[in-house]
């Protein structure tokens, strides 16, 4: 099966990102744990169901609420002196106080530009739950944004809270989407949070109370914990003067006098083991499909190696064929170039003499060429450039003997005159020539071949060899991001346990 | 301060016990997963494992908790002698100093993964070893058997 290389190349990178951004959360969040820091309670829930209403019960704020005004914008609470509202600008970390009217018109819009995204509006009102050091978050309700951006603010508000009120209406709550929500929020904060089922004021009698109760204990009797209590809910009525919280004012001072370090610390251990082990999870799929990638590699690099060695020995590998022609070419034409080299360098050469400078000059000639040869073979083939440093000055030595033995008769000037011979020696150098082609050439022939057959092996082994450390490479570089990889799984288990500790000490605390 | 143990190796052997289940803990200075109370299904009741990961191998060990009594180590090497004679993989070894008996299975990862068959066969190969033998150790170890007797009956079965 192919294997798309560069693709798999960016989703390694990304997932070792991933770790590594993984590990330094996890290390940031255990310094959290020792450090003090506000308690926040986030209200969330579906769209309309008065979870700012149910804010301005608990706390006694003003938060924008009616029939039809739905927030759009976090809005956090504070404990202050005094009442106002602030406008913070957390790109240029500045702040400005601001007027109802104005926070209203802010809240209830959505601002599609983006340079509102870092604004915030913080509600500052002298309340005793929120001297205790208490922060409350008000969230844009689920479900009420096409494209699902406020639903990103909230959970990332969520994502960062210690304890989580969650809003349902009274009279519809528990449909599919509702307990999916909640069974995510029980991961998140390890059952962190309390179920509100607002607008009592809408159930036309006892019998609709009761009949609510019953629902509500049979849905949300599995979501909680041992500290908050297992299927917590209020039914409440947050609009209007005559608002009744069913006691959860009272109840909520009670846990967070009680348990809000013990929440807090328990909450940030969850998110980060949830998060810790999403990623370990991510990071042994990667772990295990790279060790399947290098078996794939080494799998395909025997098959794609053995039919291209094959391909090569029936020379139809693109290159070696290339070569074979210039191969053919060479030796179609080599006997002719090799001749009129020769030929230039006897035809200067004097009668004196003849027969040594002579044999100097065929060797240069034939070395000139041979030197010649091999640079154009060794440029168009740069695998076999280390065959053989010289053709010509080899075969020399070779054929030296063969010479050797022959020059007295047929190149001696001295003999010239002697007459016996006149006929046979008239042209020496026509003779010379004759012997050249009968015997030089096709010695030097033979050596050619020779020196192809040589080049031809050494550029077949040079191709085997690149295929092998490509492929080598590749596994390499599969082994790298795997000891990377591991390196940093490790790391995150480590911080998994330091974690699981911190947890059992709590637990035992 | 740089591991003298490939993560690679470690992380398979976390991987692999996650596999199959088994509670292990990890030694992060010098490399070395544990795993205890495995049982051993012979008289030996419980033995632990020991993984000592290193750059590119790693060594799988059993190691029997009850430890031989000085009087009775040269019985205990006879028994082993024979035992590693006939053995193909792996190995049984004392520890003269205490008389503690393991059962050793070197696994060779260099240039190559250790993939979780490999894991597995090193698993099998050390718990089978244990469970072979066990008897035979502790026979030879509280003296009831003579080695050579001890490795009769654990050969036979």
């Amino acid at each position: 099966m192919p294997v798309d290389k560069r693709a798999l190349e960016t989703e390694r990178i990304q997932i070792l990102e991933k770790v590594r951004e993984t590990v330094n959360y996890s290390r940031e969040q255990f310094k959290l744990l020792r450090r003090k820091r506000p308690f926040v309670i986030v209200v969330c829930g579906a769209f309309s169901t008065g979870k700012s209403s149910l804010l301005n019960a608990l706390l006694g704020c003003h938060l924008p609420t009616g029939h039809n005004p739905i927030t759009k914008r976090i809005t956090r609470i504070e404990y202050g002196a005094f009442e106002r509202i602030v406008l913070e600008d957390r790109e240029k970390n500045r702040e400005y106080e601001i007027s109802w009217e104005v926070a209203k018109y802010i809240i209830l819009n959505e601002w599609r530009d983006d340079c509102m995204e870092s604004l915030q509006i913080r509600f500052e009102i002298p309340s005793v739950l929120l001297k205790m050091g208490v922060v409350f978050v008000d969230t844009p309700g689920f479900e009420d944004d096409a494209e699902e951006k406020l639903d990103q603010m909230t959970r990332e508000e969520i994502a960062r809270a210690d304890f989580c009120i969650v809003n349902f209406a009274c009279n519809h709550f528990g449909d599919k989407y509702e307990r999916a929500f909640l069974e995510e929020l029980q991961k998140l904060t390890n059952g962190n949070f309390v179920m509100v089922l607002n607008c009592s004021n809408y159930l036309s009698g006892l019998r609709d109370l009761k009949d609510v109760e019953k629902r509500a204990d049979m849905i949300l009797r599995y979501f909680g914990n041992p500290r908050i209590g297992y299927g917590k809910y209020f039914i409440v009525n947050s609009e209007g003067e005559h608002s009744d919280l069913d006691g959860l004012d009272g109840w909520l001072e009670g846990i967070i006098r009680r348990h809000a370090k013990a929440i807090q610390s328990d909450v940030l251990c969850a998110r980060t083991m949830a998060a810790i082990d999403s990623m370990l999870e991510e990071g042994k799929e990667s772990f295990y499909g790279s060790m399947n990638l290098i078996y794939t590699i080494r799998e395909a690099d025997l098959k794609i190696c053995g039919m291209e060695i094959r391909e090569i020995e029936r020379g139809n590998h693109e290159k070696v064929r290339e070569f074979h022609n210039r191969q053919k070419q060479v030796l179609n034409e080599f006997e002719a170039e090799l001749l009129r080299e020769i030929r230039g360098g006897l035809s200067n050469i004097e009668a004196k003499n003849f027969n040594d400078k002579a044999f100097d000059a065929i060797g240069k000639a034939m070395d000139a060429y041979a030197k010649n040869l091999h640079k154009k073979i060794s440029s168009l083939f740069p695998e076999t450039a280390s065959v053989f440093p010289s053709i010509g000055g080899v075969h020399m030595q070779m054929t030296k003997a063969a010479h050797l033995s022959r020059k007295r008769s047929f190149f001696d000037i001295d003999r010239y005159t002697l007459g016996a011979h006149e006929y046979y020696y008239n042209d020496y150098l026509a003779a010379t020539m004759k012997d050249i082609r009968e015997v030089t050439v096709p010695g030097f022939r033979i050596r050619l071949n020779q020196y192809f057959e040589a080049a031809e092996e050494k550029l077949i082994k040079n191709l085997c060899i690149q295929r092998i450390r490509g492929q080598n490479q590749r596994i390499g570089d599969c082994h790298q991001y795997l000891q990377n990889l591991c390196r940093e799984l490790l790391e995150l288990k480590k911080n998994k346990l330091a974690f699981l500790s911190f947890q059992n000490e709590l637990a035992e605390n | 301060m740089d591991m003298e143990y490939s993560a690679m190796i470690v992380y398979a052997w976390m991987a692999g016990f996650e596999e199959l289940n088994w509670d292990y803990s990890f030694q992060e200075e010098n490399g070395s997963i544990i795993v205890t109370d495995v049982m051993a299904n012979n008289r030996l009741n419980k033995f632990n494992i020991f993984v000592k990961c290193r750059e590119s191998d790693c060594i799988v060990t059993g190691v029997i908790e009850q430890e031989t009594p000085e009087h009775r180590r040269d019985s205990m090497a006879e028994l082993i002698c024979r035992i590693n004679y006939g053995l193909i993989f792996g190995s049984f070894q004392i520890d003269y100093s205490d008389g503690q008996v393991v059962f050793s299975y070197p696994i060779d990862v260099e240039d190559g993964i250790l993939s979780g068959k490999m894991i597995t066969n090193a698993l099998v190969i050390v718990c089978g070893g244990m469970r072979r033998f066990g008897d035979a150790v502790l026979d030879v170890m509280e003296g009831k058997k003579h080695p050579a007797d001890a490795y009769k009956t654990a050969v036979k079965m």
